[in-house]
C-alpha cells in the first residue's frame, strides 16, 4: 500500500535537532539557530510556520493522570 | 458453562463503568461489572505516602510485562513495543485511572464540540492544514450541559461559574459555555503563588480564575447521599488513591451507590478479551480469569468503559464494527487517535520566597483559558487550538518533585546545595494544548506483537505535527510572559554560569516539541479517540448515546469517544458522556432500537 503522497504529513525533523524551522506545506524550507535568524532568512515567508525542534525546557510541570 | 445471564455487562470499573452501572442499577437493572484488577477502596490507601513504590515503580498501572502498545510514528516505520510505562499510565484495578488522577474537572468549549464547523465559519476551510481530520461530535455542548451537570455534582466538584445560563460572572472563567446553575462547592481561597499568578495575569489583561478540582476544600453531600470530607492537602493525589477520600474517585462515590442496590456484581480479574455477536448483536462478553481460563458473561446489553486502547481493542478483536484504513480512507474503528500537547512551560527557581510546596492538592490551581481554544484571534498566526495555561500547587513530593536551574550538577554537593535552596520555591506555569485529529493517526492490531494471553497488541501510529508546534512556540512566550510578570526582577536561566548566590531565575520561550514524539518521559495520559461519536454512521463509530451504530446493543464510551482531544483534561468530559450512555442504555433496554 503506497499512501497518497498529499495526505502524507510533516517530513522528517530528526536532522533539526535543537534549532529553529520554518515550514510551509508540510516541507522545513530554512532552519536556523534562534528565531530571529530565522525571520531574517530569505526563504521564510509572511505565512510559513516557524518553531523550534528539541526536547521541552525542563522544569515542573505535572498534567495529571 | 457461561455466566447467568445479566441486563447489562460493563468491562471496565473506572469512572465510566461506576456511573453507568450506578444509573443503572437504581432504575433496577442487574449488572455484572469485569475489572481487571482488584477491588480496592480508601483503606488501601491509609498513611502510604511512599512515592518510590506508587509514582516511580508504578504500582495503580498497568503491568505492560502483561499486556502493552506498540507505537510508529507514521506507515513507513515498523512499530515496536512499549516495553517501560513513561508517556502515559494507563491505570488498573477497581475505580481505574479515577483512583490516581488529580482531580481536575473541566467541560470542553460549545466551540470544541463543533470545532470543524467553528474553525470553517471563522477562518475559511483553508485553515484547516492538509492530513488534519477534525470532526464535529454529533453533539453539542448545550446537550451535554446536563450531563456536565450530574457528573460535577455527584463529584462535589470546587469551582467558581463564570457564566451562569448565559451571564458572565466574575471571579470564574468567562470563556467557558453556559452553566445552568454554580458550582456544587465553592473553590479554595489561592495559595501564595496562585495570587501572585492571578495578580500577574490580570495585569497582563487575561481572565484568571480557580480551575475546577474534584479534591473536597470542604465536607459535601451529594445527591445519592453519599458524604466525603475535606482534602488535607498532604500533595499524594497523582499516582496515589486519596487516604481520605476527599478526591472523587469511583470507589468513595458510584460504585458504592451501584453496590447497595444488591444489583451490581463485579468480578474481579476479569480480563476482558472479546465481545461475542453475529455482526449486528453481541451476546456476551468473553474474559480470562484470574487463572487464565476462558469465562463468558451473557448479557442483554454490553458497555466497553475500559480505557481507550482496551476498548479500541475489543472492538477490533471482536470484528465489531468497520477497522479504519486510513489510505482508503474507509472504516472508523481506530480513526481520529489523539493526545495532549504539552511543552510550552515556564518555570522560576526564587531565592528568597518559600512556598511551601510540598502541601497541595492534585487540582489545586489558577488557570486562565484566553489561549485556548478558540478564544483568540489565531489570523496570521498559522495554527488552529489552543490550551489551558495554569500555575498550579500540586504538592512537591521528595523525589519527582525536585528541580534545579540549568547548569546545576546533577549530582554531587552542588546539587544538594541547589536542592535545599529550591525544594520549596520553585514555580511552575504549565501548558495543556489540544491534539487534533489527523488521518494517518490511528490504533490498529498489530501484526507481530501479542499480549500474554496471545491476543494482538494496540498499534499506535503517531506524531507531532507542525500545527502542534506552532501551537506550543506561541504558547511558551504567553508562559513566559506571565512569569516575567510575577518575578520582573528574575534573570534568563542559562544566560550566565549558574552561581548559588545569583539572582531568582526564569526558564522559558517559545515551546518546543522533539523531532519525534518519544514514549519515555511522562507527559499526559489523556490518549484519546478510535471509537468516535459523531452523527454520521460514515464517520463515527457510535452515536450521541455512545451506542455502537453497527450492533445496537454495545454502548462504547471514554476519551475513545472524542473525535480530537481539547485543551482540557478529559474527565469531566468523560463523566458527562458515561450520564448520556446511561440515559441512552436505559432507554435501549426498555424499547430496543437506534436511539438517534
Amino acid at each position: 500500500m503506497t499512501p497518497d503522497p498529499k495526505t502524507l504529513l510533516a517530513q522528517e525533523l530528526d536532522d533539526y535537532d535543537g534549532r529553529w524551522v520554518a515550514m510551509r506545506d508540510g516541507l522545513v524550507v530554512a532552519h536556523a539557530d534562534d528565531e530571529e535568524t530565522l525571520r531574517n532568512h530569505p526563504d521564510v515567508r509572511p505565512g510559513d510556520l516557524r518553531f523550534p525542534i528539541g526536547e521541552p525546557a525542563t522544569g515542573f510541570y505535572m498534567l495529571g493522570v | 458453562m457461561a455466566n447467568k445471564k445479566a441486563d447489562v455487562v460493563i468491562v471496565g470499573m473506572g469512572w465510566v463503568g461506576g456511573i453507568i452501572a450506578a444509573e443503572l442499577t437504581k432504575a433496577g437493572l442487574e449488572v455484572v461489572g469485569l475489572e481487571r484488577g482488584s477491588a480496592r477502596g480508601v483503606g488501601n490507601w491509609a498513611d502510604d505516602h511512599d512515592e518510590l513504590r506508587y509514582a516511580i515503580r508504578y504500582e495503580l498501572f498497568q503491568n505492560v510485562a502483561n499486556e502493552t502498545w506498540t507505537l510508529r510514528h507514521n506507515l513507513q516505520e515498523n512499530a515496536l513495543p512499549i516495553r517501560q510505562l513513561g508517556s502515559f499510565l494507563p491505570g488498573t484495578g477497581l475505580g481505574g485511572a479515577g483512583v490516581h488522577w488529580n482531580g481536575q474537572t473541566w467541560r470542553f468549549h460549545p466551540r470544541d464540540f463543533t470545532i470543524r464547523t467553528s474553525t470553517i465559519e471563522r477562518y475559511g476551510a483553508s485553515a484547516i492544514p492538509d492530513g488534519m481530520s477534525i470532526q464535529d461530535w454529533g453533539i453539542t455542548y448545550d446537550e451535554l450541559e446536563p450531563y456536565y451537570d450530574k457528573f460535577e455534582y455527584m463529584a462535589g466538584i470546587a469551582g467558581k461559574a463564570g457564566n451562569l445560563q448565559g451571564k458572565t460572572v466574575p471571579g470564574g472563567n468567562p470563556f467557558e459555555g453556559p452553566r445552568s446553575r454554580e458550582y456544587p462547592v465553592p473553590p479554595p481561597p489561592d495559595t501564595e503563588m496562585e495570587a501572585l499568578f492571578r495578580e500577574a495575569a490580570t495585569s497582563l489583561g487575561y481572565h484568571p480564575f480557580y480551575a475546577p478540582t474534584a479534591n473536597l476544600p470542604r465536607p459535601y453531600k451529594n445527591p445519592d447521599g453519599i458524604e466525603r470530607g475535606p482534602c488535607t492537602y498532604c500533595g499524594f493525589c497523582e499516582r496515589f488513591g486519596c487516604e481520605v477520600g476527599a478526591k472523587a474517585d469511583p470507589t468513595v462515590t458510584v460504585i458504592p451507590v451501584a453496590l447497595k442496590t444488591g444489583r451490581l456484581k463485579i468480578i474481579e480479574h476479569a480480563n476482558a478479551y472479546a465481545i461475542r455477536n453475529d455482526g449486528k448483536t453481541a451476546q456476551s462478553v468473553l474474559y480470562f480469569d484470574a487463572a487464565g481460563v476462558t469465562q463468558e458473561q451473557p448479557a442483554d446489553v454490553v458497555v466497553l468503559g475500559a480505557y481507550v486502547f482496551n476498548n479500541v481493542r475489543l472492538l477490533l478483536v471482536s470484528k465489531l464494527g468497520r477497522p479504519y484504513d486510513p489510505v482508503a480512507n474507509t472504516g472508523v474503528v481506530g480513526k481520529n487517535y489523539c493526545y495532549q500537547t504539552g511543552g510550552g512551560g515556564a518555570t522560576a527557581w526564587l531565592s528568597e520566597k518559600q512556598f511551601n510546596r510540598y502541601m497541595g492538592s492534585g487540582a489545586n490551581q489558577v488557570a486562565i483559558d484566553d489561549f485556548n481554544a478558540d478564544n483568540f484571534d489565531h489570523t496570521g498566526l498559522g495554527f488552529i487550538g489552543g490550551g489551558s495555561i495554569s500555575l498550579g500547587q500540586s504538592g512537591a513530593r521528595p523525589i519527582q518533585g525536585l528541580s534545579v536551574p540549568p547548569g546545576v550538577p546533577a549530582f554531587g554537593r552542588d546539587w544538594k546545595v541547589a536542592i535545599r535552596k529550591y525544594f520549596k520555591s520553585v514555580v511552575s506555569i504549565g501548558f495543556q494544548g489540544e491534539s487534533p485529529a489527523y488521518r494517518y493517526h490511528f490504533l490498529d492490531l498489530d501484526p507481530n506483537y501479542r499480549d500474554r494471553y496471545g491476543q494482538p497488541l494496540i498499534r499506535i501510529t503517531f506524531d507531532w505535527e507542525p500545527n502542534e508546534r506552532a501551537m506550543v512556540a506561541f504558547a511558551g512566550q504567553k508562559t513566559l510572559q506571565i512569569m516575567q510578570a510575577m518575578f520582573p526582577k528574575a534573570a534568563k536561566a542559562g544566560a550566565a554560569p549558574y552561581s548559588p548566590t545569583g539572582p531568582d531565575l526564569i526558564q522559558g520561550g517559545p515551546g518546543s516539541l522533539p523531532a519525534h514524539y518519544d514514549t519515555v518521559p511522562y507527559q499526559s495520559t489523556h490518549n484519546t479517540g478510535g471509537a468516535i461519536m459523531g452523527a454520521d454512521p460514515g464517520t463515527s463509530v457510535v452515536n450521541s448515546y455512545l451506542q455502537m451504530w453497527d450492533a445496537p446493543n454495545v454502548f462504547v464510551v471514554g476519551a475513545c469517544n472524542f473525535p480530537q482531544n481539547a485543551g482540557f483534561n478529559p474527565t469531566g468530559t468523560v463523566g458527562a458522556l458515561a450520564y448520556r450512555a446511561a440515559e441512552g442504555i436505559l432507554k435501549y433496554h426498555k424499547s430496543g432500537g437506534m436511539l438517534v
